[in-house]
């Protein structure tokens, strides 16, 4: 891969630099193909069920004037991690370039992070049994690559790189267009940033593809 | 306008299910076991000598009941010594280990107290101060736990989870000790001692109670959901019939009008034994609800 090469992020490694990587998905390109979640899922071996990135549907409106939004997620890789915070055994760490990763072999699988991510990004691998999540694809980064989403995006709604650098083209996107985190009250000061996000998108809750009584009642009234 | 979600992936609905709800209720059990047996012991060992004896063993059977049962929840219980090397400080886990692990010490220590041994008989007041610090830290750490959890679920995050767990520790701890002393039949001013105070606890815990959900229903959006789940929601039948009546209103109503409203009134076992069993299911709930229903709300 060269320099002049549109995916070409500089190859920065995590230690010793003032990057902190981060991602903008601009909602207005994204058309819910779910390529994001498939790149995902075949660069990193995710197991069937669970989902490292995937893509929330939100209908919005009263027919005939109803509209299909669409909410792109992976794991935030937030500033301040809750998940961070929570993790007895120091399996989850934080790169210094902003990546939150976690240790296989140091996850004793209390999901305390599971139950303390406000994002709902974390899950338990049903192969390592250990806390697994999006980890901004760090093997492909380190050697100069983008993540797996990025690429894989057909609108080319998501834009990764590092958000102190003011010339990178996260840094000109997010200077030029109006950004939103996911729910920043909860204070973890989101990575990842979503331009034309509707808030009600955010705050509408559950899915089709959930077990419990109260997101069953969602998925009755979705139907 | 409307807005309904057609598709997503909510992970785990349930992170947190049954064996830490049991986890909760034994930790309870077991710390406050721990504070009524020193407390006993405390203000006059010889006429509450029961009490003191019983919640003496009551705390460390719990305790070696609930480890097992904390490791058996791991995904990986094969890796649980790694907390006690690679522990970090900002995690109430780690601090629960060590809560646990110094509570086991000094359970062994007071049994050892209360059986006459030579060894440890100079050391009452530290092994009783000492351990009761220790009693609170297992007490307390399951409500931080939650606490620290995340704003995103509004039923922990709220600060009165703490004295909630603390009073429903000693709640259970009397209760269970006022059952085993009521079934041996004997003991009846004792028994109206632990009745007594644990009629105070159930009023205070009502009053906390009550609080919670009116504190969590006069707040955000998803607070005011978070809070029907439990008054008119899943969570409704076991919030009023198991928590509210079975657990609070009956057991005061019953502990008041059988001997505190008769001045110098003695309790019977019996009636003892049945306010125990109820207030026993109450708390159980109390864990449940607060576990199982603080998660019942899909995050994103």
């Amino acid at each position: 891969m060269n320099k002049n090469d549109e995916y070409y992020t500089g190859g920065k490694k995590g230690a010793g630099n003032s990057v902190r990587y981060g991602m903008v998905i601009d909602l207005r390109r994204c058309i819910g193909c779910h390529s994001c979640s498939i790149h995902c899922k075949t660069e990193n071996e995710v197991p069937v069920g669970v989902y490292r990135a995937w893509v929330k549907y939100v209908d919005k409106g009263t027919y005939p004037d109803v509209r299909r939004n669409f909410l792109p997620r992976l794991c935030n890789h937030c500033e301040h991690p809750m998940c961070y915070r929570v993790c007895p055994t120091k399996a989850t760490y934080k790169r210094d370039d902003g990546a939150v990763l976690i240790d296989n072999d140091k996850c004793i699988g209390c999901r305390s992070c599971v139950t303390a991510c406000p994002y709902d990004a974390r899950f338990i691998n049903p192969v390592t049994k250990t806390a697994d999540k999006c980890t901004f694809c760090v093997h492909r980064v380190d050697k100069g690559l983008i993540p797996s989403c990025v690429q894989g995006c057909i609108g080319r709604a998501r834009i990764f790189g590092d958000l102190n650098d003011p010339n990178s083209e996260i840094s000109r996107y997010l200077a030029k267009n109006q950004a939103k985190q996911l729910n920043p009250a909860t204070g973890n000061e989101p990575s990842v940033f979503y331009i034309g996000l509707d808030e009600s998108v955010e705050e509408e809750r559950g899915g089709v593809t959930s077990v419990t009584g109260t997101q069953r009642e969602v998925r009755k009234e979705a139907i | 306008m409307n807005a309904i979600v057609t598709y997503n992936v909510p992970h785990m609905v349930e992170p947190w299910g049954m064996l830490i709800v049991v986890h909760f209720f034994l930790s309870g059990l077991a710390g406050g076991s721990f504070i009524t047996s020193a407390a006993a012991s405390f203000f006059n060992e010889e006429r509450y000598k029961k009490t003191a004896i019983v919640a003496s063993y009551l705390a460390l059977l719990a305790i070696l009941i609930d480890v097992p049962i904390l490791i058996a929840d791991l995904d990986r219980p094969e890796r649980f010594f790694t907390l006690l090397f690679r522990g970090s400080m900002t995690a109430p886990l780690t601090w629960g280990t060590w809560f646990l692990i110094g509570l086991g010490l000094f359970s062994v220590l007071n049994i050892m107290l209360k059986m006459g041994n030579p060894a440890v008989k100079g050391s009452k007041g530290i092994i009783l101060g000492l351990g009761s610090v220790f009693a609170l830290g297992v007490c307390t750490y399951t409500a931080v736990a939650l606490n620290i959890a995340t704003d995103a679920r509004p039923l922990w995050s709220n600060g009165i989870l703490i004295p909630i767990f603390i009073a429903a520790s000693g709640i259970t701890a009397i209760a269970t000790t006022s059952l085993i002393i009521s079934l041996g039949g004997e003991g009846k001013e004792e028994l109206s001692c632990l009745s007594s105070t644990n009629a105070g606890l159930l009023i205070l815990q009502l009053i906390m109670v009550i609080s919670l959900i009116l504190t969590t229903l006069t707040g955000t959006p998803m607070s005011r959901q978070a809070a029907t789940v439990i008054t008119s929601g899943d969570m409704a039948m076991l919030f009023w019939g198991g928590l509210i009546v079975v657990g609070l209103l009956i057991p005061i109503f019953l502990l008041w009008s059988s001997f505190i409203a008769k001045k110098e009134g003695r309790i019977s076992p019996g009636i003892a034994a049945l306010a125990s069993v109820l207030v026993l299911i109450g708390v159980f709930a109390l864990r449940y609800i607060i576990v199982s229903g603080g998660q019942m709300l899909p995050l994103t």
